[in-house]
């Protein structure tokens, strides 16, 4: 630590010191009692009910959404000709995005050797499993006939039939299939050696058995950890480029085409940006109830929300940028289409959607540059809900509102969901929640291992364990 | 082994195969004389209880195996196939679709002795291979599950089930007092040039002859015809006007939709678009109308004025043309017209009289007789009698038309002095005047039936329903406008057992009731008698569709009587104009789907009937688009939704017939199915003086709002959407006039927005057999929708129904695309067919994730459904949005009970999509195989006009030209080489292979400063 204070900057603000990555005194046996405690809770809170029936509720009407709609047709939404896709690619965009966070900070975090990201990885990275699970819903069931999705895959058959390896719609497959395979891997792996502590402290046979068979037969030997650490590095190796290369591919679903506000370069750094953007917005929104309600306030302390906070302020001014130099592009190219598209997007029909975008997205965050508001939990969690909600119209103003005037006046039209289309994106948050919610009782929250690494605790012989840290810069 | 000894010597010589053989053994005896082995019991051994199990479950299964069987059909094969069929081959017979008693001559394509596709007669030059809308989707109606398929007995608003032999007591028991007297007996019968019919009217006139025989048709007004005959001087004969525009090089049309609501239409349009290509010498036409109708769109130069101003604008012009010399010239009235029309009517003037001789005035339908007169005399100082316009005397099978017959029929019903009427078709109960009280006088007539193809409003109000033989299924005969003979074949065997109108005659009058075979027989007989008859012309007749020299003969009259024609006084306060719908017509189609989805020409509503209301009267009013009105006229009112019309003039107003019906069907409407009606009836606002044209008509808004169904949203676009519409429709829709053309042909290629050198990406196509291409040429094309349905019918187009509509997914595969320019109040508007282009570098293509949508080799942008899993990127990615897709089952949509019955109307050779499919147009990738296939057996090229599109098939003015790209001698070939073609959205370099021919219009060059035909040179950048 340092010796002498700067006269006027608290401790934490020092720049010469690392802020303690857990509240002190934050012993390695509090760890796992505070983490496995949860999971072992003998009863479950009420509130928990509570909240897992809603969920759950809402799983149902996912479920009766998605049969309603498999048994009438894709007409039951109010996609329509010129708009053929609406609200569920918006959704799928929106889930996907928010299944960023995870990963990134669990694999480039990693990488970059930012351990704040210990106490939060396994909260994101669930998270991010959950998002692509409620992601790959929509482009599943928006196609026309559900029944014969498995053409898309490159299956050999008889026909000797592949896909068409040039649509972006089959990158898409291979992007977020891999993405997807990717985060559930290294999430789960990453658990193993805590599924192992719940199994050592469990009571109840069911229990015991239950998370002996997932934490695959870990003991904790040197061994174990030495190959363990040389996975998680090549997991995370493995799922860097992941992290950029799902929402750029995703972006070229939209950027490949040749419509007016989709054909843009500038979509792939955009997309990845706003995606990052929104993960760490929906990771904001989750934690702040979470710790406070688990009790895990000693391990994600107010200096983990703030540098979350410190990101989202980031990528929402590299969004705001984005949409400006879209604008600048638009008139820059002297193509008339592009012009009139984000004429259109600014002052046509769904100049709505556009400014809740850019208040949401550009302005809310705004209010992060002053610490005080990085700090202050109803600020961060207003801001964050606002970027959510501004992340979603987002993409429904790229998808909807290029889609819905594009070459030919003739064709122009207008686009409005229908109740099933509302119903079902929030069926959506059901799944998201009742994964969610199982994921908080039964799983280990905090990677408790890894927290252990940065608690000082965890270095015996060294003193404070951040000098270490620090050396390394 | 006992009889070794018996002698063997007989045999010592002969062979023995066995010892038993040479000792002759019993057994061996035995043996020979049984001609089987014996089945030993003891060698087979003893059925023990596992094998007799085994026989008995076999034979168990067995037996009841031959319980199943596949289900009795009831397919009676050929014995012997007739010679020259083909199963699945295309059959075209000859026949005529008949409308208020004029016939448009048709092929009907029949597979397997089904009827699947109608078309133009290209052998008879009312049609010349064309057709419309209404005619095309004659398939439709024909399967159409709604038809009545029992004779029904109704009362009370209910019908029950009887039979033929039930209807023909009863209609026998109620005329069999009347023989040889007859009155007290009616006959009203939906107007009709059929010979055969007219020669059983004549025979029920002997049998009955006090009797009344009345035709009607709710939508001939019968002025021309009255106008005719009073320039003439024959006040009483009505003769008929034929118009021959391929001749005729100035035309003004005064309010008369000559291209759209015309009983030669189809000719019209086709001899029209002769003197439209700017290639050659054009004419110019001159509208002058109230309501923008399909005419005044294809004119050069159109003016605004009310109907009820049209006798002032005629006084103007003949002041005017008389100050340029032309003679007779009675002085003008008190009429005036709006300020600044002087220099139209001096123009207009200038061009007719300079071109007298080629030039023709045309009068609408509804203007007065006066008005007609008038009209014709003008026609006969400017030397257009005989050249432009020529006078027929009306067949003697059609009765002069009007509301004359109808309203004396309806006076004696009243007074209760018919006592047993017969309705042949129509649906007077629906269609008659609102002041006839027609339903009011059926309910006192004690015997009433009605032959009808459906059982509508007036079928139900009879007490008899017959069911009517649809033209497609009965014998019969008709006159073309030209008043040429054509005879009706049936392609099908009666669907529902229904009677033609003479077979159901010949029932009732005949005792020995004929075929409606030998019906027709015995009436070409009589017609063909001048060109000598006989079973030869019979068959000739039967093949061409035609009868060679049986078309009436101009009449040698002149029309100058006509110049002293009183005109009419102009109708007070704002005026409304009933006019046919091009769609549903009067009604009759109101159950056919396609008809009901189609778009407006002009307005693109479907499903509906909207009161079109000016601009300027509009925002006087505080009337919207959408506006629930209430249009009230003499005492009468009826709520309508409003429409904004571009181009409608001041002071004007109107409304389609043909909408509200309560017994039409599933799809048009019924009451008693709890379908609601499409749109609103008009019938009670008309009377029978004035059927079609109202004066003192009230508008008044009722605050609701009504929902409308467009395909394309004109009245949706706020200002900055318009702005962008309007600069790219210089590029869009080229637009040129023939000044700027003969200066520089190509001027059309210049107005692509700039852009960089095109690259792409991929290695070009390469084309060794045929690459198929199109034209469209946009000079020519006049808007008509003969194209929409005739896609619909040839691809098994499904419709969607209002709300899918409006959701924006109707299923057409080609659309035309309408652009207004200039002015509301007195816009032009150009028409753009719009179909899949097949580019070669097809955006689709690139983003379909399975492969669905690929390029064939010989350019087609080929849809394989079955691959299809229903992204909709390729909708997306289309820049034309041509992509259709499949949100539900459409084909069953409607009719859920009934598809089997729609199923056999559908084209074999093309796929029923499912839902979540996507769809588009194949350029009638069918045709081309079957075409294909012929020729490759034949071992040749397919040559250039043999494959030909449906849309290109219909198309009157031959707008559409397909063809082989890679024979450079083709039509197609040549009009892309042109001056005139152009690539739309070339700058996307998606090169589509359909390319459009710039619009060249002919301006009045004296005009040009005042109207909007002038080239826009808005550059889409």
């Amino acid at each position: 630590m340092t010796d002498t204070a700067i006269k006027g900057v608290p401790a934490e603000d020092d720049p010469r010191s690392r802020v303690p990555l857990a509240e002190p005194g934050t012993g390695l046996t509090k760890i796992t009692d505070t983490v496995a405690g949860i999971a072992e809770r003998p009863e479950t809170p009420k509130a928990w009910y509570v909240a897992f029936t809603i969920a759950l509720s809402l799983l149902g009407v996912l479920g009766a959404m998605l049969a309603y709609l498999i048994w009438n047709g894709v007409g039951v939404w109010g996609n329509n000709n010129p708009v053929f896709w609406g609200w569920p690619i918006v959704n799928f965009v929106f889930w996907v995005g928010i299944g960023h966070a995870g990963t990134l900070i669990s694999a480039i975090l990693f990488l970059t050797r930012q351990n704040w990201r210990t106490s939060i990885n396994r909260f994101a990275e669930a998270m991010t499993i959950f998002a692509v699970a409620c992601a790959a819903i929509f482009p599943g069931v928006h196609i026309g006939r559900v029944w014969l999705a498995f053409y898309l895959f490159p299956l050999p058959n008889q026909m000797q039939m592949w896909p068409n390896f040039r649509s972006p719609l089959l990158w898409d497959v291979f992007a977020v299939g891999t993405y997807a395979t990717v985060s559930l891997l290294f999430w789960y792996m990453g658990m193993v050696p805590d599924l192992a502590t719940l199994r050592d402290r469990a009571r109840h046979k069911v229990r015991r058995f239950a998370y002996g068979l997932l934490s695959l037969g870990w003991t904790g030997s040197g061994r174990q950890w030495s190959r363990f650490e040389k996975a998680y590095l090549i997991l995370a190796g493995l799922a860097t480029p992941l992290v950029l290369s799902v929402h750029s591919v995703v972006s070229f679903d939209f950027a490949v085409s040749q419509l007016p506000g989709w054909h843009t370069t500038i979509f792939p750094p955009y997309f990845v940006a706003g995606a990052v953007f929104s993960g760490f917005a929906m990771v904001v929104t989750l934690m702040v109830p979470a710790r406070q309600f688990f009790g895990l306030k000693h391990l994600i302390t107010m200096n983990h929300l703030e540098v979350m906070n410190k990101i989202i302020l980031t990528t929402g001014s590299m969004v705001g940028y984005a949409y400006a130099m879209e604008f600048f592009i638009a008139w820059y190219s002297g193509n008339a289409y592009e012009k009139f598209a984000f004429i259109n997007r600014a002052f046509g029909p769904y100049a709505w959607a556009y400014w809740t975008m850019v208040s949401c997205n550009v302005i809310s965050p705004q209010i992060f540059w002053f610490k005080k508001a990085r700090r202050s939990i109803p600020i961060m969690m207003v801001v964050a809900v606002f970027v959510n909600i501004g992340m979603w119209f987002e993409r429904f103003v790229i998808t909807v509102t290029s889609l819905h005037r594009d070459f030919l006046p003739s064709s122009w039209g207008y686009y409005r969901p229908t109740p099933v289309d509302m119903l079902t994106f929030l069926g959506s948050f059901g799944l998201f929640f009742t994964l969610f919610l199982l994921f908080c009782r039964f799983l280990p929250m905090v990677a408790m291992a890894e927290v252990k690494t940065v608690v000082p605790e965890g270095h015996a012989g060294h003193g404070h364990g951040h000098k270490e840290g620090a050396s390394h810069e | 082994m006992s009889q070794t000894d018996q002698p063997a010597a007989a045999s010592q010589n002969a062979p023995w195969r066995s010892l038993g053989e040479w000792q002759k053994t019993p057994d061996f005896q035995e043996l020979v004389r049984r001609e089987f082995a014996a089945a030993e019991p003891d060698q087979l051994g003893p059925v023990d209880r596992r094998r007799f199990l085994q026989i008995i479950g076999a034979s168990a299964a067995l037996a009841s195996a031959s319980a199943c069987r596949y289900e009795k059909e009831e397919l009676r094969p050929f014995a012997q196939r007739p010679e020259g069929f083909v199963p699945g081959d295309r059959r075209l017979f000859a026949s005529a679709f008949e409308r208020d008693g004029v016939a448009l001559p048709l092929h009907v394509t029949t597979i397997d002795g089904r009827p699947i596709k109608v078309d133009g007669n290209p052998a008879h030059p009312a049609s010349n291979g064309a057709s419309d809308a209404q005619a095309q989707a004659a398939i439709l109606e024909f399967y159409d599950p709604d038809r009545q398929r029992a004779v029904q007995a109704w009362s009370g608003g209910q019908g029950a089930d009887k039979t033929w032999e039930d209807a023909f007591a009863a209609v026998s028991g109620a005329l069999a007092a009347k023989k040889g007297d007859g009155s007290g007996v009616a006959v009203l019968c939906a107007t009709s040039s059929s010979p055969a019919l007219h020669a059983m009217r004549q025979r029920f006139a002997e049998t009955f002859p006090n009797a009344t025989w009345v035709q009607w048709s709710p939508l001939a007004s019968g002025n021309p015809e009255a106008g005719a005959a009073m320039a003439a001087g024959q006040t009483g004969a009505a003769m008929r006007l034929r118009l021959h525009l391929d001749r005729a090089h100035v035309v003004l049309s005064l309010d008369a939709d000559f291209l759209g609501n015309h009983p030669d239409a189809v000719r019209n349009r086709g001899d029209f678009a002769k003197l439209r290509k700017p290639e050659g010498e054009m004419s110019r036409l001159y509208a002058v109308e109230s309501r923008y109708s399909q005419t005044g769109a294809n004119a050069d130069h159109r003016m605004p004025l009310t109907s009820g101003q049209m006798a002032a604008f005629l006084e103007a012009l003949e002041q005017a043309l008389s100050a340029k010399g032309m003679p007779g010239v009675a002085p003008a009235g008190a009429g005036s017209l709006p300020a600044g029309s002087e220099a139209f009517v001096t123009a207009l003037a200038e061009d007719l009289w300079k071109g007298r001789d080629r030039a023709v005035v045309v009068a609408g339908d509804h203007l007065a007789p006066e008005v007609h007169a008038r009209v014709m005399a003008l026609n006969d100082k400017l030397g257009a009698i005989g050249k432009t316009i020529s006078a027929h005397p009306l067949p003697a099978e059609v009765d002069a038309p009007g509301t004359a017959g109808l309203t004396r029929l309806a006076g004696m019903m009243a007074s209760g002095s018919v006592q047993a009427l017969i309705v042949l078709g129509g649906n007077p109960a629906y269609d008659a005047p609102g002041s006839l009280d027609f339903a009011g006088g059926l309910a006192k007539v004690p015997f009433k039936a009605h032959l009808s193809v459906y059982c509508n409003e007036t079928s139900r109000a009879c007490d008899w329903f017959l069911p009517m033989a649809h033209f497609l299924e009965a014998w019969g005969d008709a006159r073309a406008f030209d008043g040429s003979y054509s005879v009706v074949q049936p392609t099908i065997e009666a669907l529902h057992g229904g009677k033609s109108a003479i077979e159901f005659l010949s029932m009732v009058l005949e005792p020995a009731p004929r075929s409606g075979r030998e019906i027709v027989r015995a009436a070409f007989d009589r017609v063909s008698a001048p060109m000598g008859g006989g079973d030869n012309l019979w068959r000739q007749t039967l093949r061409d569709g035609r009868l060679a020299g049986s078309e009436t003969g101009a009449l040698a009259v002149g029309f100058s009587a006509g110049s002293n024609a009183k005109m009419p006084a102009a109708p007070g306060g704002m005026e409304l104009l009933l006019y046919p719908c091009p769609k549903v017509a009067d009604g009759r189609f109101a159950n056919n789907g396609w008809l009901q989805e189609l778009p407006d020409f002009l307005s693109k509503v479907t499903w509906d009937n909207v009161l079109l209301v000016s601009v300027g009267d509009a925002s006087e009013q505080g009337l919207h688009t959408g506006d629930l009105v209430e249009v009230t006229a003499g005492g009468a009112s009826v709520s309508v939704p409003a429409y904004v019309a571009p181009g409608q003039a001041r002071g004007s107003a109107a409304l389609a017939m043909g909408y509200g019906r309560t017994a039409a069907g599933r799809i048009g409407g019924d009451r008693a199915q709890g379908v609601d009606p499409v749109g609103s009836d008009v019938a009670s606002l008309r009377s029978a003086d004035a059927p079609f044209l109202l004066g003192g008509v009230t508008v008044r808004k009722t605050g609701k709002t009504y929902p409308l169904a467009t395909t394309q949203e004109h009245h949706l676009v706020e200002a900055a959407g318009m702005a962008a519409r309007e600069e790219r429709l210089g590029a869009l829709v080229r637009t040129g006039t023939k000044e700027h053309f003969d200066h520089e042909p190509g001027f059309a290629k210049h107005e692509t927005a700039h852009h960089p050198e095109l690259v792409s990406l991929w290695e070009p196509h390469v084309y060794e057999g045929y690459k198929w291409g199109m034209a469209i040429d946009l000079s020519t094309c006049d808007g008509c929708n003969a194209c929409v349905i005739a896609c619909q019918a040839e691809n098994n187009i499904p419709i969607v129904g209002k709300d899918q509509v409006s959701r924006g997914r109707e299923m057409h595969w080609i659309r035309i695309d309408a652009y207004f320019r200039g002015e509301p109040e007195n816009p032009t508007v150009a028409h753009q067919p719009i179909a899949c282009a097949h580019c070669e570098n097809a955006p689709c293509e690139e983003v379909c994730p399975v492969a669905a949508t690929i390029h064939s080799d010989e350019g087609l942008n080929d849809m394989v459904y079955n691959r299809c899993v229903g992204t909709r990127y390729c909708g997306n990615n289309c820049p034309y949005k041509v992509r259709r897709f499949n949100y539900y089952h459409y084909p069953k949509r409607f009719f859920g009970k009934d598809p089997e019955l729609m199923g056999l109307g559908n084209n074999p050779a093309v796929s029923v999509r499912s839902r979540g499919v996507m769809e588009k147009c194949t350029y009638c990738v069918q045709r081309i195989q079957e075409v294909k296939i012929d020729a490759h057996n034949a071992g040749r090229r397919i040559a250039e006009g043999e494959v030909k599109t449906a849309c290109q098939a219909a198309c009157p003015p031959q707008a559409i030209v397909f063809g082989d790209l890679n024979n450079p001698d083709s039509a197609v070939a040549r009009l892309q080489a042109g001056p005139r073609s152009y690539e739309l959205l070339e700058e996307l370099n998606i090169k589509p292979r359909t390319q459009f021919l710039a619009r060249v219009t002919n301006p009045n060059p004296t005009l040009v400063s005042d109207t909007h035909t002038e080239s826009n040179d808005g550059h889409g950048h």
